[in-house]
């Protein structure tokens, strides 16, 4: 069983090699150690219309050897403002990565999900509440300022962070 | 999508070779197993010619060739070792083939062909597995095309995702993520497995309405106890066992009254049931005749008690709510009309001393008494739930003194009693708790700093 998900990250790893310029909000998806295909880090990029811009926003991917049937666990490394993003954890409320899980998402394209959700948050099913608020209540002003202070003070590093 | 013409001739010319070792593939695997062997046979002479495909794309990626060659390697390795398993046995594959539907391996092959036309990176090869991405040269097991769109499978990794999907119910349906067609297994339709998948999902189903019902019961069981403790504790021994009769068989009255006790202990602390209050006892005394005596017995007493409360708390409150307008009066003839509500005393500053009083009066004693009403839910209970115990110490307090022992001969009415002066004595501290805080709100205030700057602290 664990001898089908290496094969299946080894050809997610050759796939994201060859696509690695058509993705432009996705600095970085590779292995955390070469020989470990089931520990993954990645890199996304703040889109340049929202509030998330110049920022870099590092990923913590956790493959299960179960994979392709159970998806992928993953958090925020970087501390993020986001509805549905956990502020200390980085836990990720995204239905993909839970309950509309299928077999068919790849690692590329789930961060590529994970990157369109920075732009259409989701304040209904949220996992920081201030944030949310602020949109519920249509105060987008407060909402991207919140964010952009956020992602000034934390993502904007030019040093690696520490993990 | 690639980068020279040379290296997308040979990814064609690759693909070509392997669009020409499937075809014989997908016929043996109709007809017979002797061709199955060719088959074999054209798979390896596509090994180097996969690796030639790999090869130019390798060489396009800008970072970290050698890690590149090194994957590669080890996805040959895969490959060969799969292929050695199929070449040693061919017996499952071709049995396995026998059994699928005729027309699925052609319309595979031409799905996948303008698949892999449309966009030409390796990646897409054609007859992928979208569960576990392997292909025909690195991986075995019956290839299976489930719905109407170009996501094809193994049957066990599809099999695996249905599973996982109906670990919660048996009956779930599983679709395609793409197209959404429902996946439908062609399964032995067994009476008895039924039988028992429908059981299993009650079963789920059912555990939290069960939990549910368990802490009801458990509940229920935990009031009767308390009830029949309270009756014991207040009545005495023998009283109360009178009182609830012989617990075999109890009736109605008592299986409903004693988990009811606590219930109105706790009840009792609101004013939510007082009009219905002289109603419980009914359900205890049931149709005996009451008959007055003296001392009264324990239903008459327990009838009359309700009234007595009303009768009580209607005093208490008229004797306080007189108490409290006269200590306010004293208040606000002392220094502390500012302080009694700013608002009031604000808006009407420059009306008459007495009328702006009465003005102030109802919102000024609501804050007041939320202020004193130091009642949370946790001291209700509690203290409700305490009262036969209280009032049971209470009573043989009182059976230390001869003269009440003489006059109260026995133990219920000595509790109750004791109860019930337990009872006013709570109440009275309570509203001296209450004149002292007020008058000491009355004539506090607030230090000015060059009083005490030289005070050592």
């Amino acid at each position: 069983m664990s001898s089908a998900v290496q094969r299946r990250m080894l050809k997610e790893y050759l796939a994201i090699q060859k696509n690695s310029a058509t993705r432009p909000h996705l600095e970085l998806l590779e292995p955390v150690q070469e020989d470990n295909l089931l520990h993954w880090q990645a890199i996304l990029l703040g889109t340049s219309d929202s509030a998330y811009e110049g920022g870099r926003f590092r990923l913590d991917i956790v493959i299960p050897t179960s994979y392709p049937i159970h998806p992928p666990t993953i958090r925020f490394l970087t501390q993020i403002c986001h509805p549905n993003v956990h502020f200390k954890t980085g836990e990720i409320c995204l239905d993909i990565l839970k309950t509309e899980w299928t077999p068919s998402w790849t690692l590329e394209s789930v961060c590529v999900a994970i990157s369109s959700l920075l732009t259409n948050p989701e304040p209904s099913s949220p996992l920081n509440c201030d944030a949310a608020n602020l949109l519920r209540c249509g105060d987008m002003a407060g909402y991207n300022s919140l964010v952009k202070m956020y992602t000034a003070l934390y993502a904007m590093d030019e040093e690696e962070p520490q993990q | 999508m690639e980068p020279t013409p040379t290296s997308s001739l040979q990814g064609t010319a690759a693909f070509a070779s392997i669009q020409a070792s499937r075809l014989p593939r997908g016929t043996a695997g109709n007809h017979n197993n002797s061709i199955a062997a060719t088959a074999t046979n054209s798979n390896d002479s596509s090994i180097p010619l996969v690796r030639s495909s790999h090869s130019p794309g390798s060489s396009g990626a800008p970072s970290s060739s050698t890690d590149m060659a090194h994957l590669l390697k080890e996805l040959e390795t895969i490959s060969a070792r799969s292929k050695q398993q199929q070449s040693s046995d061919p017996q499952p594959s071709s049995s396995s083939s026998n059994t699928a539907p005729a027309p699925a391996p052609t319309s595979t092959s031409t799905s996948t062909s303008t698949s892999a036309s449309a966009s030409t990176p390796v990646y897409q090869e054609p007859n992928r597995c979208y569960i576990c991405f392997g292909t025909e040269e690195d991986s075995v097991g019956r290839w299976v095309k489930p719905c109407q769109c170009t996501l094809i499978s193994h049957e066990d990794c599809l099999l695996d995702w249905i599973d996982k999907n109906r670990q919660q119910f048996a009956k779930k349906q599983v679709r395609c993520s793409v197209c959404n067609t429902v996946y439908r297994l062609a399964e032995p339709n067994s009476m008895l497995l039924n039988i028992y998948s429908t059981f299993d999902s009650l079963v789920h189903a059912g555990i939290p309405y069960l939990t549910f019902l368990g802490l009801t019961c458990s509940v229920l069981i935990t009031s009767t106890t308390y009830g029949a403790y309270a009756v014991l504790t207040v009545c005495g021994t023998e009283e109360g066992e009178k009182l609830l009769g012989s617990p075999n068989p109890w009736g109605w009255r008592v299986w409903t009254g004693l988990p009811l006790i606590p219930v109105i202990l706790i009840f009792s602390r609101t004013k939510l049931i007082d009009s219905f209050m002289p109603l419980i006892p009914l359900l205890i005394v049931g149709n005996d005749q009451l008959q007055v005596t003296f001392p009264p017995s324990p239903a008459l007493t327990l009838s009359v008690m309700p009234w007595v409360r009303m009768a009580y708390n209607s005093v208490w409150t008229e004797m306080v709510a007189r108490l409290e307008t006269r200590w306010r009066h004293q208040q606000i003839a002392g220094s502390g009309v500012a302080r009694l509500g700013m608002n009031a005393s604000i808006d009407n500053s420059d009306v008459d001393p007495s009328t702006a009083i009465g003005a102030a009066n109802p919102a000024a004693a609501d804050e007041e008494l939320s202020f004193f009403d130091r009642k949370d839910l946790g001291r209700t209970i509690v203290g409700a739930l305490l009262m036969p115990a209280i009032s049971s110490i209470c009573g043989s307090f009182l059976g230390h003194f001869a003269f009440v022992r003489t006059r109260i001969p026995d133990n219920f009415h000595r509790n109750l009693l004791g109860g019930c002066l337990f009872v006013v004595v709570k109440d009275l501290a309570g509203l001296v708790g209450t004149y002292q805080e007020m008058k000491r709100r009355r004539v506090r205030r607030v230090r000015e700093y060059a009083e005490f700057k030289d005070e050592r602290l």
